[in-house]
């Protein structure tokens, strides 16, 4: 599964290199900032047309880790879709393609800003949820013990930044799962005023890595290391 | 006139030049990078014969004649004879006075290019790269304007493009695929008919589904593209410096020190996307990278050099250089024009595999691209390359014993097609293109926030379109672009039937004269693949370890 594990107010969690967020003992898989239909607000809003493609492609990550894990329950935690017009005009395969997903499970819809509901796809559309320890919600609040997305954080190490689930001991941010989203580089204040300094970084692509989130922005002490082994720039 | 190939470059040689110029002597600065007032502040002093000295970039290469320039300084190599020609013709610009030019090569590979593109100028051998066909990207962008100024007939916009010298060949079914992609987005998922860009009126005119939007297309008119920059401002001052890409600002901290417009400046804070600033003349500044163009050296240029390394000695060239080239020969082997000279050699606890293919700077770098790729395959962990005109430098975890199978024509042929279509120069010529064509937006100061939510990569567009829709437009223009600019891969073919499948692989215990220049260059490029994900992960533990969390 290659994920990173680690317990936040004891309840055990595990960050999946795809973005999504999987408690074990609860069988419940969560995953924020889906977007679905950010093509189709863009082209609304603004006459440019970007590939047509990006709910079918997170629907399908999505589908592949469902099908991986089986979990009971789904979140979605908020901005699953970009706007409410982007749910009606969503393609028929693709309501088809997120039935079958919610087939057999329970399947929660947290709102967001860009969504706020309602949401007529099945499943159940609440302001937040509490799981084990944990209170799943779109936005951070001071609350401790609290799982949130929103701020589609990004973190770098070597090369490009990644999304990244940010976490301390007692709150989780978790980062943008779907395909058509920017991201917040992790320094900023928004994320640090949540985290603080002492968090840990988990970086999604091909396998979750964590590292400290505190000095890893600008890794001078890793530039000056024998000859160029991080190939950092850009260019 | 002082002469640079690249904007850091001027900046830096400016800074020094001013330093050195305890009699204040008038000198000015000019390049694509200041703001314009600066610019045209510059030009004007420049043709009222105020300045003793400018120092520049290609920005002064063509336009109005700058009057009495006794001397143009060209530093570093021209890469191309016309472009030297033209450089060289900006000194004395009467009809019956010589000009006048000095050349400083910047390492000893361009010692070599200086002399030899000073003999081709001496032959009267220019040379000139053939015009390919109007870029469709292109097109697109003037269908999108045309549509602005108000409806518009198919037919009648068709044969005007046609009129066009590099759109004589276009077809009538090219353009109409130009059109489809301004009109719907030309998806093989017709997702769009509700919100067409453009719709067909009774009449068989096309016309602006929202005239609104008008506006937002003619922001983003133009095809030279830049690198998304931020203009600088001295604190407390409305008046712009000058830009520096995004991804430079992004490194900075409170007390960093930067150049820009010759002097060094302390950047302060980011303020509504302008980067904030005070004079700070008494520190080492920190360097802006501009990126500049890259131009590659011409076909000729590389012919005459190889041509020159078959002499048995150089007095032609200065000794160093001549001395640099027999060390060469003694200690390796000169690269010769029907073979590729392979060297492979530790250095610094990476293993190294240089080759000397002459083709270009892009051409080599997608050479780099591809060995990189074979060597993945193969579970050599490259970590990154760096190409220059005349070599590809690959550095990696394992050794490469055998290198001969990396350049099998064939080889190289079938891993192209593969390689084209998930790599980074596609990406980035997929961004040009997708930008002029008007798929994508140019950042615009308005539509960027600061940081926050900034707008996803570009690269994922291309991902999804290469995944979901293969054959749209957009990526037909993209391979074709690439074919021709970035990629370069008719160098590669060239330099392949030029060598045909000679190799000299040559293994050495410790860097070679000749490659040394290489490790100088700029513009490595890191091979996301298996050892950078070895590389990131042990930094990881490092980094959990020194923090000391369990």
């Amino acid at each position: 599964m290659n994920g990173h594990d680690f317990i936040i107010c004891g309840t055990r969690c595990m960050a999946l290199p795809t973005g999504a967020l999987y408690l074990p003992d609860q069988h419940t898989l969560c995953v924020s900032d889906l977007h679905l239909g950010k093509s189709d607000r863009i082209a609304r809003r603004s006459g440019v047309m970007l590939p047509p493609y990006e709910v079918q492609q997170t629907l399908e990550k999505l589908q592949s880790d469902i099908q991986n894990i089986n979990p009971q329950t789904v979140i979605c935690l908020g901005d699953s879709f970009d706007d409410l017009d982007a749910i009606r005009s969503l393609h028929d395969d693709m309501r088809l393609m997120l039935t079958r997903l919610q087939a057999g499970r329970t399947w929660i819809w947290i709102e967001g800003n860009h969504d706020p509901g309602p949401i007529d796809l099945g499943g159940t559309h609440l302001a937040q949820i509490k799981i084990g320890s944990l209170t799943f919600r779109h936005i951070a609040t001071p609350e401790k013990a609290e799982v949130s997305g929103h701020y589609h954080p990004k973190h770098r190490v070597t090369g490009r930044s990644r999304p990244a689930f940010i976490y301390n001991k007692e709150r989780l941010i978790l980062p943008a799962y779907g395909s058509y989203t920017g991201g917040l580089a992790s320094h900023a204040s928004a994320i640090r005023n949540i985290v603080g300094d002492k968090a840990i970084a988990v970086l999604t692509g091909k396998r979750a890595i964590a590292v400290p989130l505190t000095g890893t922005r600008q890794p001078a002490h890793l530039r000056d290391t024998s000859c160029y082994p991080e190939l950092a720039s850009h260019h | 006139m002082i002469f640079h190939n690249t904007r850091a470059q001027a900046e830096l040689f400016f800074r020094s030049l001013w330093l050195a110029n305890t009699d204040d002597l008038p000198i000015g600065i000019h390049h694509g990078s200041l703001a314009r007032e600066q610019r045209e502040r510059v030009e004007a002093a420049m043709v009222a014969g105020e300045l003793r000295a400018i120092v520049c970039t290609g920005s002064l290469d063509l336009g109005i004649d700058w009057g009495d320039v006794d001397l143009v300084i060209q530093v570093g190599a021209p890469k191309n004879v016309k472009r030297l020609v033209q450089r060289i013709g900006r000194a004395n610009h009467r009809y019956n006075a010589p000009s006048k030019a000095l050349l400083v090569p910047a390492n000893r590979f361009e010692v070599v290019e200086c002399v030899a593109a000073l003999e081709a100028v001496k032959a009267r051998d220019l040379d000139g790269d053939p015009k390919g066909p109007g870029p469709r990207d292109v097109l697109c962008q003037h269908i999108l304007i045309t549509a602005c100024s108000g409806p518009f007939d198919a037919g009648q916009l068709y044969d005007e493009v046609k009129s066009v010298g590099s759109y004589r060949q276009l077809s009538r079914a090219e353009f109409d695929d130009c059109l489809g992609f301004c009109a719907t987005g030309g998806y093989a998922l017709r997702a769009y008919d509700k919100w067409k860009r453009l719709l067909q009126n009774a009449d068989g005119t096309w016309q602006l589904r929202d005239p609104r939007a008008a506006q937002r297309i003619r922001m983003n008119i133009g095809t030279i593209q830049d690198t998304d920059t931020l203009k600088v401002r001295m604190k407390g001052n409305f008046k712009p410096l000058g830009e520096v890409e995004e991804a430079f600002a992004a490194t900075l901290t409170q007390g960093d020190t930067f150049l820009i417009g010759g002097q060094v400046v302390r950047y302060e804070s980011m303020k509504e996307m302008t980067v904030q600033v005070t004079r700070r003349g008494d520190k080492t500044p920190k360097i802006a990278t501009f990126m500049g163009t890259k131009f590659a050296n011409s076909t000729q240029l590389s012919q005459r050099i190889l041509a020159m390394f078959r002499q048995e000695n150089w007095p032609n060239l200065p000794d160093h250089t001549a001395e640099w080239l027999t060390l060469q020969r003694a200690f390796s082997k000169l690269p010769e024009a029907d073979r590729i000279l392979v060297e492979t050699f530790p250095h610094e606890g990476r293993h190294h595999v240089c080759a000397y293919g002459f083709a270009g700077r892009n051409a080599m770098q997608t050479l780099g691209m591809l060995l990189t790729q074979r060597m993945e395959e193969l579970n050599l962990d490259p970590l990154g390359f760096v190409a220059n005109d005349y070599a590809t430098l690959v550095w990696g975890l394992e050794p490469v014993d055998d290198p001969a199978p990396l350049f099998v024509g064939s080889n190289l042929r079938a891993d192209f097609e593969t390689w084209l279509s998930g790599n980074a120069v596609m990406k980035k010529t997929f961004r040009g293109a997708a930008t002029i064509a008007g798929l994508i937006e140019r950042n615009l100061p308005q539509n960027r926030k600061t940081g926050r939510q900034a707008t996803f990569s570009s690269d994922i567009l291309y991902d999804t379109l290469a995944k979901y829709d293969p054959d749209h437009l957009m990526l037909e223009i993209t391979r074709e672009e690439a074919m021709r600019g970035l990629v370069d891969f008719g160098r590669i073919e060239e330099m392949l039937t030029r060598t045909a499948g000679k190799i000299d692989h040559l293994k050495l215990d410790r860097v070679t004269p000749l490659s040394l220049p290489m490790f100088l260059e700029q513009g490595r490029i890191a091979v996301a693949g298996a050892g950078q994900d070895r590389m990131l992960e042990e930094t990881a533990a490092r980094l959990i370890a020194e923090v000391g969390i369990e």
